[in-house]
């Protein structure tokens, strides 16, 4: 129907007094993540001073310096990948970590999801269990359990599956295997209250209709676990990008990830700069992940609106 | 022979000791227009889920096709369901919910598309091909639910209360559409209802059930004028029950007495009715007149006054207190004007043709 007259515009007043609501939650948010994302921002572009903190002038010197090295005679640039490796390191240990949670993480979610509702309540309480203890101790745990004397190790051998104790520490195995030790919870609680809510006549529907059941899963309870399987991979991931303690202990402290390059640059470097335009880099990236997350789980998110 | 069901009982672990299905025993022939009709709970939905395969019998054993099927889950067996909640997929268009069974059943996609089409347009949907289900009325996803069961070819369609969410003109319209839908394509229906004027309408066969057991299986009219119990007496149609007697003197027709001491007329009684503690009539049976036009007529010995009067337009039920007290219904069809002219207060005379009272035992 074509519209011959236009409704007539609604007064609004330059400033509604209902607007006044959301101060509290712009308060909330403006102090507590975009001022300190504007102090990061802010110190990435200035000059480190000799004994940490900064100077006040600008420079972009802190990208430059992730990217490119600066000979100290000539003041030309080199291409320098050592940074750029580590980061891509990082990403890939994270990813890894990720993957795997999920393998772990989505079989352990559905079985929880179709208990009945006793069993399941203590079921994700005990998955939720471990986060009452410190990450550094339950990392250290791990430590514990993976060295040579460990847990896995007298196992194994007083299985008699091996004599001489084998390494699993102080390598990129056991940082993943650490990660996903402290990163699990994350992936199944959100998969597990997606799945939960998942109506058990739709898979019947499936098998009915000649489903078998390797198609069911892909045809029925993938589609609807994605915004779940998307949710909890962000949560493992990021994190996991970002770990300084995971790499401290369980990788020996010789193989650096970026959450330590930045630890470095705020310690013992003395490099505020650098660690702020790293974080930037890093916050960057989770970004882009972020935003390919949100599209890729948009389709089912609004078909299952009701 | 479709399906044999041969002393099938459940009991749900986890739920009441009661069996939720007793002792059932059905055989459902090829082509046939089968209707399970009971109350809210009587265990419908149990059944089907049972001959579906999501449920297995604590006891008995069900055949499809000559074939016992314990082992065989549900993806593996010739019948589709109409889910009484629809249990769409949420996440697929209505086309692509209609076509999943030939997805799965790997027909090639030139081959789908077509049907679907074909199967929309049966159920009228051809316009929302590509909404979502949560886009849908009520009505509409059922339709969809429907449309998705068939395309698949099923050799047996379930339908738990398929027509349910419609409204009253889309469903006498969808009752017709079915029940020509069963004749052509020679699918085998097992149609759950607790509807019992859309149970009479469709059906070549009704299992009346009631509380996990099954009362009587018959074609509608066995149902209707010849039912065993008066559970089946009263909740199939509208019933006049009276508790009393069976008198049998030589060489009389046999008359039943309530309790009042009113005395009924009663046809052949059957052989096996020998002990009946019950009487009924259906309203619409009886007739009503002048009590001095009728004083002679052997099939109009009640007599009583209207007490309450429906008009309904084609009908009109009246309400007559009996003397001896049993308050009995009347329906008249207003076949001419002077038809409805009792009025509240009015002396009337009840007719009945022989046989319209009939009786059944006490206990069933
Ligand atoms: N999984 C279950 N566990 C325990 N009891 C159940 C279960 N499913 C059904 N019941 C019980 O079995 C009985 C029959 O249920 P069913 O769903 O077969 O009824 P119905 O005849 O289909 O009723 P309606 O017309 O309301 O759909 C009910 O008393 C119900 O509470
Ligand atoms: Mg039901």
């Amino acid at each position: 129907m074509p519209e011959l007259i236009p409704a007539p515009e609604p007064k609004r007043e330059k400033f509604p007094k209902s607007r006044l609501l959301l101060l509290p939650a712009v308060l909330v948010i403006g102090f507590f993540l975009v001022l300190p994302l504007v102090i990061i921002i802010t110190y990435s572009f200035l000059v480190p001073a000799t004994f940490g903190g900064v100077v006040w002038q600008f420079s972009t010197e802190a990208y430059t310096q992730f990217l490119f090295e600066r000979d100290i005679f000539d003041e030309t640039l080199a291409f320098n990948a050592a940074y750029l490796q580590i980061f891509l390191r990082s990403v890939m240990l994270a990813v890894s970590a990720t993957v795997v949670s999920l393998i772990i993480g989505f079989p352990t979610a559905y079985f929880i999801a179709t208990r009945p509702d006793r069993q399941k309540n203590l079921l994700i309480f005990l998955i939720t269990l471990p986060f009452w203890t410190n990450l550094l101790i339950r990392t250290f745990c791990v430590l514990l359990i993976l060295r040579d004397d460990g847990l896995v190790n007298s196992i194994a051998i007083g299985l008699g599956l091996y004599s001489t104790p084998v390494t699993y520490l102080y390598n990129d195995f056991a940082m993943g295997a650490g990660l996903v030790y402290s990163y699990l919870p994350f992936m199944i609680l959100p998969l597990y209250a997606n799945l939960e809510r998942m109506d058990r006549r739709v898979v019947e529907a499936a098998y009915d209709l000649y489903a078998t059941p390797r198609r069911v899963f892909t045809e029925v309870i993938l589609p609807h676990a994605r915004p779940g399987i998307v949710a909890g991979s962000l949560l493992v991931f990021i994190p996991s990008l970002g770990t300084f303690l995971v790499p401290d202990m369980l990788g020996g402290g010789g193989k650096l990830l970026i959450g330590n390059l930045i630890q470095l640059q705020f310690g013992s470097s003395r490099n505020w700069p650098f660690g702020a335009a790293l974080a930037v880099i890093l916050l960057a990236a989770i970004l882009v992940v972020l935003m390919l997350a949100a599209r890729r789980s948009r389709v089912p998110d609004t078909a299952e609106r009701r | 022979m479709t399906i044999e069901l041969k002393s099938i009982s459940k009991i749900f672990a986890g739920g009441s000791a009661h069996p939720v299905l007793d002792d059932i025993n059905l055989t459902i022939n090829d082509n046939e227009f089968f209707t399970l009709l009971g109350p809210s709970g009587c265990g419908k939905t149990t059944l089907l889920r049972l001959i579906a395969g999501f449920e297995h019998p604590t006891s008995g054993t069900i055949e499809l096709f000559g074939e016992r099927v314990e082992g065989t889950p549900p993806n593996a067996r010739p019948v589709n369901t109409v889910f009484q909640h629809y249990a769409l997929f949420p996440h697929q268009t209505v086309a692509q919910n209609v076509g999943f069974g030939l997805r799965m059943l790997r027909r090639p996609a030139p081959e789908i598309e077509p049907e679907i089409e074909r199967m929309l347009r049966l159920v009228r949907l051809e316009g929302l091909a590509h909404r979502y289900p949560h886009q849908l009325s009520g009505g509409q996803q059922q339709r969809v639910a429907l449309a998705r069961a068939l395309a698949a070819r099923p050799r047996v369609l379930l339908l738990d209360e398929p027509l349910s969410a419609l409204d009253s003109k889309l469903r006498d319209e969808m009752r017709v559409e079915l029940k020509l839908l069963q004749r052509n394509t020679g699918i085998t229906f097992i149609f759950v209802t607790h509807d019992q004027g859309e149970a009479l309408s469709m059906s070549d066969r009704i299992a009346v059930l009631s509380e996990g057991r099954i009362q009587q299986v018959g074609t509608p009219d066995d149902i209707y004028e010849r039912p065993r119990s008066r559970f089946v007496a009263q909740f199939v149609g509208e019933t006049n029950v009276f508790e009393g007697k069976l008198i049998r003197l030589p060489g009389k027709q046999p008359e039943f007495k309530t309790s009042s001491g009113a005395l009924l007329p009663l046809g052949d009684t059957p052989a096996d009715d020998d002990n009946p503690a019950l009487a009924f009539v259906r309203p619409e049976k009886l007739r009503l007149g002048n009590p001095d036009d009728l004083a002679s007529d052997p099939q109009a010995r009640l007599r009583g006054v209207v007490t309450n009067k429906l008009y309904l337009g084609t009908d009109t039920v009246y309400y007559v207190d009996l003397e001896g007290g049993e308050t009995l219904r009347a329906r008249i069809q207003n076949a001419s004007a002077i038809d409805n002219r009792f009025d509240v207060g009015a002396a009337v005379r009840v007719r009945a043709e022989e046989g319209a009272f009939r009786t059944v035992g006490r206990s069933t």
